[in-house]
């Protein structure tokens, strides 16, 4: 499935952007494309939210807390992965944070001509996430890359397409 | 308040023995080559000021007839890198006799360094697996529990020894035995000169907290401040193991963003 | 460290292998250690404070390395000779071979091949396949051509070498930082130095 992928920085600039598409298969149509920046900003305010959230008492209600912070609450490392966040229309909006407040937000689109809601495997988009996650501090110990500037490092680039590849876009 | 705070339950200890290996496992270099690396930014910071504010004077030696060669040779004819080496005891010495203009240009250009440093070592070693940490617990208390925890054993193999704050955003860092300059012997009663030549030392560690914080979301030059002083240790804070009678206390403050 | 393995193999093999055990055993045992990354990153933001300083002259950023090196180098070499308590080295063969698997080894964990030996041996290069400053590192299209950015080792080696009364230069050929195949340090000897004055002393 198509998916449109973004790191937003602190101060809410974009700060890396790909789309994951087959040529083959599948597309965002060309109409949805462009608003795919404004879907993903629209989704940080809840990304923000969910940030500041009162997090379970480990062990103690991790049953309960359903959805998207049921993956937050698993393991202490894992806390960074949001899951599902938000849904526009057939499309899904899922996001990652980092500790330094890099904001990961991605939206899934699902087969365009069926339109039925995209559903999320959890487990390799997290998988997704974290190794990009690992990739931007990579990035950040370049020291000629300074911090909520944009990445502009093909080497990133291409290693990140190659991360979809693997998770996503099979 | 200890940083380490209270003592804590079996698992919990269990899990910062298992980030206790985990960080054991990661790459090493030797520690002294870091300290020396470290500590040599001083002089470092020092010299570039020094050849900064010469640059106007050194340019008319500059040889016309090697000027107008290729780049390539030029830089091969005149290359000495140890052009202007002026060692390190020497340019400690030469900062002692500048001004407090040129001073503070120094300690600048340090902090900068120790920013640039912090901003980018908190995401490193919170991404490590790190227990002491999570989004539910990250207030400000937090933040700086981190910095004297996990952000001082990294950089000077030793904790923050004691933090003080009065809740509404002031801290105490105190450090009885500040590494950097534990090679110093640095009497109990420390001359002017000896008070100004520590100052320069002091200043890459207010840069890194000043990033750690910037980087978690205390962004803003006017709500966080961070400077650092030679305090006295209260008589009843020293045992045998500690030989100063000084500390170095790194000052945080925090105004609370006012919006919110 | 006795290199009395098997009285009958050769020397020479022996002696190299007791060199390279006797460093391990130096970093396992004698060595405080931290985190590489941090280290990584402190001399990152070192080199990109001198980058902005000097305007992104390069030429003053290569030089500033170096001479921070030197004042470095000129001290390592104590703290190396205390903890390794090594004896002198009797020909450059010998100090390359102390440097590549016992210098690198003991204080960056790394061990560099040796080779490209001039036909008169008096200058041998330094090939850094692992080089803990530069992890990460990618260049920017402005420094890419005139930066050495691990310029710093060159400045220790000189230091280092100068102390033990050997005058060299050292300098880097190539790094794959540029783009290059291989990280190439260059070490020229010029002179053993004949009194303990150290030179570059004003």
């Amino acid at each position: 499935m198509p998916c449109y992928f973004a790191i937003i920085g602190a101060k809410d600039n974009p700060i890396y952007e790909a789309e994951f598409t087959n040529p083959q298969l599948n597309q965002f149509p060309p109409e949805l494309k462009e608003l795919n920046p404004f879907i993903l900003h629209a989704s940080l305010d809840i990304l923000e939210d969910l940030q500041w959230q009162a997090h379970p008492q480990s062990g103690a209600s991790t049953g309960t807390s359903g959805g998207f912070l049921r993956s937050r609450s698993s393991a202490n490392n894992s806390n960074c992965y949001l899951g599902k966040i938000d849904h526009f229309y057939g499309l899904a909006i899922t996001g990652y944070l980092s500790y330094g407040n890099m904001k990961f937000v991605m939206i899934h689109s699902g087969n365009t001509n069926s339109g039925l809601p995209v559903t999320i495997e959890d487990g390799p988009v997290k998988s997704f996430y974290q190794e990009v996650h690992e990739l931007y501090i990579k990035t950040l110990m370049n020291p000629f890359y300074k911090l909520n500037e944009p990445i502009t490092s093909p080497v990133f680039d291409s290693k990140v397409r190659t991360l979809a590849k693997r998770y996503l876009t099979k | 308040m200890d940083p380490n705070g209270a003592p804590e339950m079996t698992e919990h200890q269990k899990i910062q023995v298992q980030f206790q290996l985990f960080q054991e496992s990661l790459p090493k270099v030797d520690e002294t080559v870091y300290r020396m690396l470290l500590n040599e930014s001083i002089p470092l910071a020092i010299d570039v000021e020094k050849r900064l504010s010469q640059k106007l004077d050194s340019l008319p030696t500059e040889d016309p007839v090697l000027e107008s060669l290729d780049k390539e040779v030029h830089s091969k004819l005149v290359l000495n890198p140890l052009k202007g080496n002026v060692r390190s005891n020497k340019l400690l010495q030469h900062y002692l006799t500048a001004d407090i203009d040129y001073q503070a240009k120094v300690k600048l250009r340090l902090s900068k360094i120790g920013f640039s440093l912090g901003e980018k070592l908190s995401e490193l070693l919170i991404f490590s697996n790190n227990p002491n940490f999570n989004f539910k617990d990250m207030d400000l208390l937090t933040v700086m529990k981190f910095l004297c925890r996990d952000v001082w054993r990294q950089l000077f193999g030793k904790q923050i020894d004691n933090l003080k704050t009065n809740h509404r955003g002031t801290f105490y860092l105190l450090d009885y035995n500040y590494k950097p300059v534990e090679s110093f012997a640095l009497e109990e009663n420390m001359s002017k000169q000896e008070q100004t030549l520590l100052e320069p030392y002091l200043e890459i560690p207010c840069g890194v907290i000043q990033g750690v914080l910037a980087s978690l979301g205390f962004r803003k030059e006017s709500e966080v401040s961070c400077n650092a002083s030679i305090v006295e240790v209260p008589e009843s804070r020293t045992t045998s193991q500690r030989m100063n009678s000084w500390a170095v206390s790194f000052n945080v403050q925090v105004v609370p963003a006012s919006d919110s | 460290m006795s290199a009395s393995t098997s009285g009958t193999s050769a020397p020479a093999a022996a002696s190299r292998k007791s060199l390279k055990a006797f460093s391990e055993d130096v970093w396992k045992n004698k060595t405080a250690k931290i985190n590489a990354e941090l280290f990584t990153l402190t001399y990152g933001s070192i080199v990109s404070q001198l980058c902005t300083d000097y305007e992104r002259d390069f030429t003053r950023v290569n030089n500033q390395l170096y001479s921070m090196g030197y004042n470095i180098g000129v001290r390592l070499i104590e703290d190396f000779l205390a903890r390794t308590a090594l004896p002198r080295c009797d020909s450059l063969a010998k100090t390359s071979e102390v440097i590549s698997k016992c210098a690198f080894k003991v204080f960056l964990n790394v061990t560099p091949q040796i080779g490209n030996w001039s036909s008169n041996k008096d200058s041998f290069s330094i090939f850094l396949e692992e080089n803990p400053l530069s992890d990460f590192v990618e260049l920017p299209m402005d420094a890419a051509r005139e930066l050495w950015y691990s310029n710093i080792v060159c400045g220790v080696l000189k230091g280092a070498l100068e102390m033990v009364q050997m005058d060299c230069d050292v300098w880097f050929v190539s790094d794959v930082l540029k783009g290059d195949q291989l990280t190439e340090v260059r070490v020229k000897l010029n002179r053993i130095l004949k009194d303990e004055i150290p030179a570059g002393e004003d």
